[in-house]
């Protein structure tokens, strides 16, 4: 039977009374809290049996202590003069337990004991959340100017969808805590002042463990639903690296507080220590991930390659569903067929690549572009964007016969088809089926009786 | 219902007010967790918690001073604006009662 236990207890920092009660129901369990720290609440054995606990706050206690103050431990000792021992301490938070049946509150005045977290609070929690939704502000900010500067890429990526779940859970998270506690202390404060009662305090913990499940989720499905197994496992390589200098962060201000360190000098070198691993690890990271990416680690191997004019040329042999010889039935065996696939939830773009040798530049080639939009109401921003791409170059131009033209949709069974036009018609389309968007480069102008094929084959 | 916050120590609690009675005579800080209940026949008590920062609060308020400082233990004596916020809340308690006796005894008299 083992003897010791640990939880990631997700407990808001001013939730004593959700606190206390899991305390209790943890030592009716045969379970008694030991120590707090950053890998969690320790937890020892013991015989089960019901214990009062008191969660107090300690504003002159910081983080960064290595051992309590004498005012710390003076506090400790009234504590302890009326049955209430120390069962852990983390910062300005104290739990004390008591085995009497009936004892004395720690706090017996709501208003001194509200001024109390107050202090508390601002001191460690409200600087943390503040700095933290200012953080998810920011990658939220950016998340955004992505989404709007090239939406179908941004979309149509799973880790992009991802990180901006997070940065949202990480925001809603924040924003729960600032405005749950002020919410809070202003009721606890009128009640106190009213009849010197105090309002319980209600935490987020489940609603925040539904949220981290949801991120653990999410994050499982990311990395299933990844098809390059190399970019996966970068993936968890980069989260065993945030993972590794958090450990290191914490580490060395753990250290710091075994050597009995003062304060100041801890928060000093915690701070610098923050500052350096961050930087130095991001960096390397990022080092070694453009390095494998160089090396050509993150891509696919071709099938074969040759070389043309001391150039290395790739060849690939993937299944395309619209090929040249679908339709032109041209006889030309050395092509290139590249298939890539970019999927999300929401949105997938596929792009085919049909090209012969560099050496038979004669042959026709092929090549486009397949937007899915899965999610129908993001179809009409999706058709705006692609529509823009399609004819950017000519947009502002002058002459009306430069830029995409309307052109007849029912050959091709769409919905809408453009044109490009350079002065006369070009062999490049943007074709508009229910859910699927096609960006077509020929070599050549289709027929009616290609362009019924190209329906057929890419319409969905 | 609106409730007007109470200005700090215009008015004294009941365990501010018994924690100031107690330090008449240098007391150890500890020692009023006993001298209070006893004080008042068990009916009040002071909270180690509460007790610890309502010291704090009337020495920095200027209203008991050190004695002594023997280790982590110290003591505390009232001094004289504690004795005048004592005194103050004395007479208000005063006036209530006077107030209520005033209106009851007549009650009582008819």
């Amino acid at each position: 039977m083992r003897k010791t236990k640990r939880c990631i207890a997700q407990f808001t920092f001013y939730d004593r009374t959700g606190i206390q009660a899991f305390l209790e129901k943890q030592a009716e369990k045969g379970w008694l809290l030991e120590k707090i720290s950053a890998l969690g609440w320790k937890f020892r054995r013991i015989e089960p049996r019901k214990i009062h606990f008191a969660v107090t706050y300690f504003p002159k206690a910081s983080v960064f202590d290595s051992e309590p103050s004498e005012q710390q431990i003076r506090f400790q000792e009234f504590c302890a003069h009326t049955g209430w021992k120390l069962a852990a301490a983390n910062a300005q938070l104290q739990i004390f337990y008591n085995e009497a049946e009936n004892p004395l509150p720690i706090e017996t005045d709501a208003q001194l004991e509200l001024e109390t977290i107050h202090k508390s609070v601002k001191k460690g929690f409200l600087p943390s959340y503040l700095l933290l939704t200012l953080l998810a502000l920011l990658h939220g900010g950016l998340f955004l100017w992505r989404l709007f500067d090239d939406p179908i890429g941004t979309l149509s990526a799973n880790t992009n969808l991802f990180t901006g779940f997070c940065w949202v859970i990480l925001l809603l998270m924040c924003m729960m805590e600032i405005v749950g506690y002020f919410l809070w202390h202003r009721k606890a404060k009128a009640a106190a002042e009213l009849d010197g009662s105090f309002v319980k305090t209600r935490g987020f913990r489940t609603i925040e463990l539904a949220m981290l499940w949801a991120v653990l989720i999410a994050l499982a499905l990311l990395l299933v639903s990844m098809k390059n197994s190399r970019m996966a496992m970068l993936m968890v390589i980069s989260i065993l690296w945030v993972s590794l200098i958090y450990l290191l962060m914490f580490g060395v201000l753990a250290l710091m507080k075994r050597w009995k360190f003062s304060a100041a000098t801890n928060r000093t070198v915690y701070i610098i220590t923050c500052i350096v691993v961050t930087i130095v690890m991001t960096t390397l990271l990022s080092f070694g991930a453009f390095r494998l990416a160089d090396m050509g680690w993150l891509r696919r191997e071709p099938v074969e390659t040759y070389t043309y004019k001391g150039w290395t040329w790739n060849v690939y042999q993937d299944e395309l569903p619209l090929t040249v010889e679908d339709l032109t039935g041209v006889d030309y065996d050395a092509y290139s067929y590249e298939w890539t696939a970019e999927e999300s939830l929401v949105l997938a773009q596929f792009e085919a690549i049909q090209r012969p040798r560099m050496d038979a530049l004669e042959q026709l080639e092929l090549s486009y572009t397949i937007t899915e939009v899965r999610l129908p109401i993001l179809y009409d921003w999706c058709e705006a964007e692609l529509l823009e791409e399609f004819q950017w170059r000519y947009i502002d131009a002058e002459e009306e016969s430069f830029g995409a033209k309307e052109i007849n949709a029912a050959p091709w069974g769409a919905d809408t088809v453009y044109q490009l036009w350079l002065g006369e018609p070009y062999p490049r389309y943007l074709i508009c089926y229910e859910d699927t968007i096609v960006e077509m480069d020929t070599d050549w102008e289709l027929t009616p009786e290609q362009m019924a094929i190209v329906g057929e084959k890419l319409s969905g | 219902m609106e409730t007007l916050p109470r200005a700090k120590f215009q008015t004294l609690t009941e365990q501010m007010f018994y924690v100031l009675l107690c330090l008449k005579h240098e007391c150890y800080g500890m020692d009023i967790l006993d001298r209070v209940p006893s004080m008042t026949e068990n009916r009040v008590h002071v909270g180690s918690g509460t007790l610890y920062n309502l010291l704090e609060q009337f020495l920095e308020a200027g209203m008991i001073r050190e004695t002594r400082v023997e280790g982590r233990r110290r003591s505390y004596i009232l001094t004289e604006k504690g004795r005048e916020m004592l005194n103050r809340e004395y007479e208000r308690l005063q006036a209530q009662a006077l107030d209520y006796r005033r209106i009851f005894g007549e009650e009582e008299v008819r």
